[in-house]
């Protein structure tokens, strides 16, 4: 099912609202983010991106969105070290 | 013998009737007049205003200040003098003209419903002067923004804003209508009397008059200073109201509503006059940095004021202070990237105004300096395209304004669910403002909202159609640079 979520990315300067099928992988938050950004941050410019929930809970890359416990309207964020 | 004016003065401004025909809270309802509700013998009797004005004072008083605008005004367009405004100046006077001309109209229906239920005689004397107010400050922006639509058409947005889909006039009038053109008549007293207008206007109106005097706008400052005059008198509303509910136990209760009122306006006021201020005024124009003038109008007078009611700070006012060095220049960035949604130009920092910005902002360089080196060279690299956002901004479901960065790497956005709902909030203060009245605020939608419900178009340039903006003509441009030449070449026959 197709999702709304809120991603906030390191050194980014606003949230910004992102549609995901929540059987993605969370792992694939990162790149989305990103290429629906500006075109400042270019796709995979974060190497070993670390993706946490509203909590700062570390999300599993492998697991599904939906088994994440990433519901519509729900923020994360994208940390890591920049390449 | 001709009266003295102290003889008359009480006559003109106070005289209240004992009801026969009707009981005080028939003609005074709860849902009007505001809660809590006493009677007017028990509370609102010495109901009084530090600087009295009759009806005759005002108009004689107004019709003076009136001939000072226009004969500035009229001296100017003689001389043709606004065709030598600066660029980036003339964007912030098409920003300030559409944000607040038509909200001071909201102004008047709210000041007139002081006028009908507040809960005495003086006070309503002073809500309806404080209404022909409003009508005036609706006036003289309108008049001026038509002197200037011969300079740029998008001044049309002195008028079309207010009834436009624009982002940010949605968030202006989420803001105008829960502080006062949805609110009762004490609320509305204590949320724009006391703390908008006494709190915050002196920014948007004095320090900007000294800014417009700097950069050779003089009919903008006198404009701007005339209404700050207007606004000194009638927001002295508030003191009395505050004083009364304080007197009559219910304390906790004013506190609330000063903790929401400043934390609103100090959103709105980031985005109208913190991004204006520090990026559209020209360098040689500027006095103080919008974080000094904050710090020296708003929140020196602000606390004073809270100490002669003995109120506390509000819960959030370390977060307040932090913000001062970030929120708006956080703003702005979206401001620039997302100009397409603007009525009116953004331009990147120059040199000079980068210097400007290092001096007043220690850690301006750090934070922000990078990303707008990243925005100039990915233009030059692929053109103004790259220098765009696309994804749409997180909106806040209470100030409606995108979730910014307010600190570098403190993310202060936050959610919270409601009725079955997720509700997305830029800050704790905004969602805290939303649970406490959370009917009240749960069925506004955001832009968001309305695009994921299908009221809006979910293609960029069909929402930007949506939200009144005519492409490229009637949006917001890179100041300097303008638009890549392919966007307003025509379009080759087939």
């Amino acid at each position: 099912m197709l999702v709304h979520l809120y991603g906030f990315l390191q050194d980014d300067f606003v949230g910004r609202q992102i549609i995901v099928d929540d059987g993605q992988p969370v792992g694939t938050l990162s790149t989305q983010l990103q290429a629906w950004g500006p075109d400042l941050y270019p796709a995979a410019s974060i190497r070993d991106a670390e993706i946490t929930n509203e909590q700062g809970t570390l999300l599993n890359p492998s697991a599904t969105i939906l088994d994440s416990g990433l519901t519509p309207g729900a923020l994360f964020h994208v940390g890591g070290a920049r390449l | 013998m001709a009266l003295s004016r102290d003889d008359w003065l009480d006559l003109a401004r106070k005289v209240d009737w004992s009801y026969r025909y009707a009981k005080e809270e028939e003609l005074f309802p709860e849902t009007m007049s505001g809660s809590p509700w006493f009677t007017h013998d028990q509370a609102w009797a010495d109901w009084s205003e530090v600087y009295r004005t009759a009806f005759s004072e005002y108009v004689r008083n107004q019709a003076n200040k009136d001939l000072s605008v226009l004969a500035v005004r009229d001296a100017l367009s003689k001389s043709a003098l606004n065709e030598h405004l600066d660029d980036g100046w003339l964007q912030l006077v098409k920003f300030h003209q559409g944000a607040f001309a038509l909200a001071e109209y909201a102004a008047v229906a709210a000041e007139l419903r002081m006028c009908r239920f507040g809960r005495d005689s003086a006070w309503r004397v002073m809500a309806n002067l404080g209404a022909l107010d409003e009508i005036r400050h609706t006036q003289i922006p309108l008049l001026l923004g038509h002197d200037l639509l011969g300079l740029d058409d998008n001044f049309d947005w002195t008028h079309k804003a207010f009834h436009t889909n624009n982002f940010l006039m949605i968030a202006a009038r989420h803001f105008f209508e829960d502080t006062f053109a949805a609110a009762n008549a004490i609320d509305m007293a204590v949320q724009l009397n006391f703390v908008l207008e006494t709190g915050f206007t002196n920014l948007q109106f004095m320090a900007l008059a000294a800014m417009a005097n700097r950069a050779n706008h003089h009919v903008f400052e006198k404009a701007l200073a005339s209404i700050q005059t207007d606004e000194a008198r009638h927001a002295q509303i508030g003191h009395p109201v505050l004083r009364t509910l304080i007197e009559q136990g219910a304390r906790e209760y004013a506190q609330y509503l000063v903790d929401k009122a400043w934390w609103r306006s100090w959103r709105i006021l980031i985005a109208t006059t913190g991004t204006a201020m520090e990026y559209l005024t020209p360098v040689t124009a500027r006095t103080r940095s919008f974080k000094e003038f904050t710090e020296e109008w708003v929140v020196q007078q602000f606390m004073r004021n809270l100490e002669e009611f003995d109120l506390d700070l509000p819960w959030f006012w370390d977060q307040f202070l932090g913000e001062l060095d970030y929120a708006h220049h956080s703003l702005q960035l979206v401001f620039y990237t997302y100009r397409p949604m603007l009525w009116f130009d953004e331009p990147i920092p120059s040199s000079s105004e980068r210097a400007w910005l290092r001096q007043k902002y220690p850690g301006w360089a750090e934070t922000y300096e990078p990303i707008w080196d990243r925005i100039e060279e990915a233009w030059k690299l692929h053109g103004e395209a790259a220098s765009l956002g696309y994804a749409l901004p997180a909106l806040c479901s209470l100030c409606q304004l995108p979730a910014v960065f307010v600190q570098p790497g403190a993310n202060t956005a936050c959610t919270l669910s409601f009725d079955g709902s997720t509700y997305l909030f830029c800050s704790e203060p905004c969602r805290w403002i939303f649970e406490q009245q959370s009917q009240r605020f749960s069925d506004h939608q955001t832009v968001l909202d309305r695009v994921l419900a299908g009221e809006a178009p979910s293609d960029m340039p069909g929402l930007l159609r949506w939200m009144g903006h005519e492409q490229p003509a009637a949006a917001g441009k890179d100041l300097r640079r303008g638009l890549d030449s392919w966007r307003v070449a025509p379009v080759p026959p087939a």
